[in-house]
């Protein structure tokens, strides 16, 4: 990917603050940081151990993670969405025929900036456009049977790293932009910011849990969540975070929340994915 | 004895009035604190305790406790104001920590 500098109809849109260090910005370089941060961190972990998470940090939660995943709950839901991806709409038409590659192998590339609207697109908006198209109703984003088929496409995707592309479109980096605004804003009674957590305080521990890097989080959802007792998507996670902090979550399918989601998987980028995976 | 029942009256008037006063500034104070509210979610600021207070404050205007309504009311007001100008400040001075920003 090219490295650009953000340009002026950017920061125009981001107002005022912080403009000497985004000026200097770009995804490539951003990344370039993220990512040495915390080679230095954790310098020996591996491309496993960030898709590992909160596993690294605890030998006890990692046998009971090892154990589950020895007949890991997300493998029916998997199958489900499997079939549920594959039985035709009333009109006979399929997700596939809405699909590039027919859905198959595309879920890493996801969320994807989509030119025509200039706005970003995530996977389960495919899915739910696929179905208005073919006069079918738009499914739950958070629950049922959305996350059951987003965690059937990831299964295609399994292994393959993960390629979130920032074109050198102002509207994309906008995007990028507020997703990063929305990352790095300290909201709720707090003050806390999702990099509070997943930075400096990685490896760490909040009350009893401890605290993933934020590179390698996004490799592993849509995920089984033993709290949920159910498949869920990142959106869902991500709500759950801002509730933890006493903030009151952005809704789900928003532009906000999909450029927050554009931003926290572009900072996987490279990983494995490892999704669907179980999580506590 | 009229003098007796006239002053019963009176003191039976000055508390319903009393009452209906506090149950209007609770409700008043209700539609000020989900105003303020609206306007921190609008910079994507709002708290959830605000959400929380509200709704006890609107709990308590129905059992017909304008006191209490009132005395929530106030704090989620003053809860959603400070929601709303840390959002405002936040969308102005918001930035990565040091040790992420380009050297």
């Amino acid at each position: 990917m090219k490295t650009y500098m953000v340009p002026a109809i950017c920061l125009a849109l981001l107002g005022t603050g912080a403009i000497t260090a985004l000026a200097a910005s770009s995804p490539d370089a951003d990344l370039k940081i993220y990512q040495e941060y915390f080679k230095k961190k954790f310098p020996d972990f591996t491309e496993e151990n960030y898709s590992l998470g909160m596993y690294n940090f605890n030998e006890d939660k990692r046998s009971q993670w090892e154990a589950i995943m020895e007949f890991p709950p997300y493998e029916t839901v998997v199958d489900k969405g499997e079939k549920l991806f594959n039985t035709p709409f009333k009109n006979g038409k399929t997700y596939a025929d809405c699909l590039e590659n027919g859905g198959i192998g595309i879920s890493h590339t996801y969320p994807r900036f989509d030119a025509g609207s200039g706005k970003i697109r995530t996977l389960s908006m495919e899915i739910n456009d696929c179905r208005e198209s073919n006069g079918e109703k738009p499914l739950n984003l958070l629950k049922g049977d959305l996350p059951t088929l987003l965690a059937y496409m990831a299964e295609t995707s399994r292994g393959k790293a993960l390629d979130i592309q920032v074109p050198d479109d102002p509207r994309a980096l906008a995007a990028y932009e507020d997703g990063k605004r929305i990352y790095f804003t300290r909201r709720g009674p707090r003050g806390f910011a999702c990099y509070n957590c997943h930075w400096d305080a990685a490896g760490g521990r909040i009350r009893g849990n401890e605290l993933s890097p934020a590179i390698g989080q996004a490799t592993n959802f849509p995920a089984y969540r033993s709290k949920w007792g159910a498949m869920g998507p990142i959106q869902r996670r991500y709500k759950g975070c801002m509730k933890n902090i006493g903030a009151k979550p952005l809704k789900a399918g928003s532009d906000a929340m999909n450029n927050l989601e554009y931003f926290h998987r572009f900072l996987s980028n490279g990983l494995p994915s490892s999704a669907p995976n179980n999580r506590f | 004895m009229k003098i007796l029942m006239a002053l019963i009256a009176t003191v039976v008037l000055s508390v319903h009035t009393g009452v209906q006063a506090a149950d209007t500034d609770a409700q008043q104070a209700i539609d000020a604190a989900k105003a303020a509210h609206k306007k921190a979610d609008s910079l994507q600021g709002g708290w959830v305790s605000t959400d929380k207070l509200i709704k006890k404050a609107e709990e308590a205007s129905a059992k017909g406790d304008g006191d209490k309504a009132l005395k929530l009311a106030k704090k989620a007001q003053k809860e959603a104001e400070l929601a709303h100008a840390q959002a405002e400040y936040e969308l102005k001075n918001w930035a990565p920590p040091p040790y992420l920003m380009p050297k």
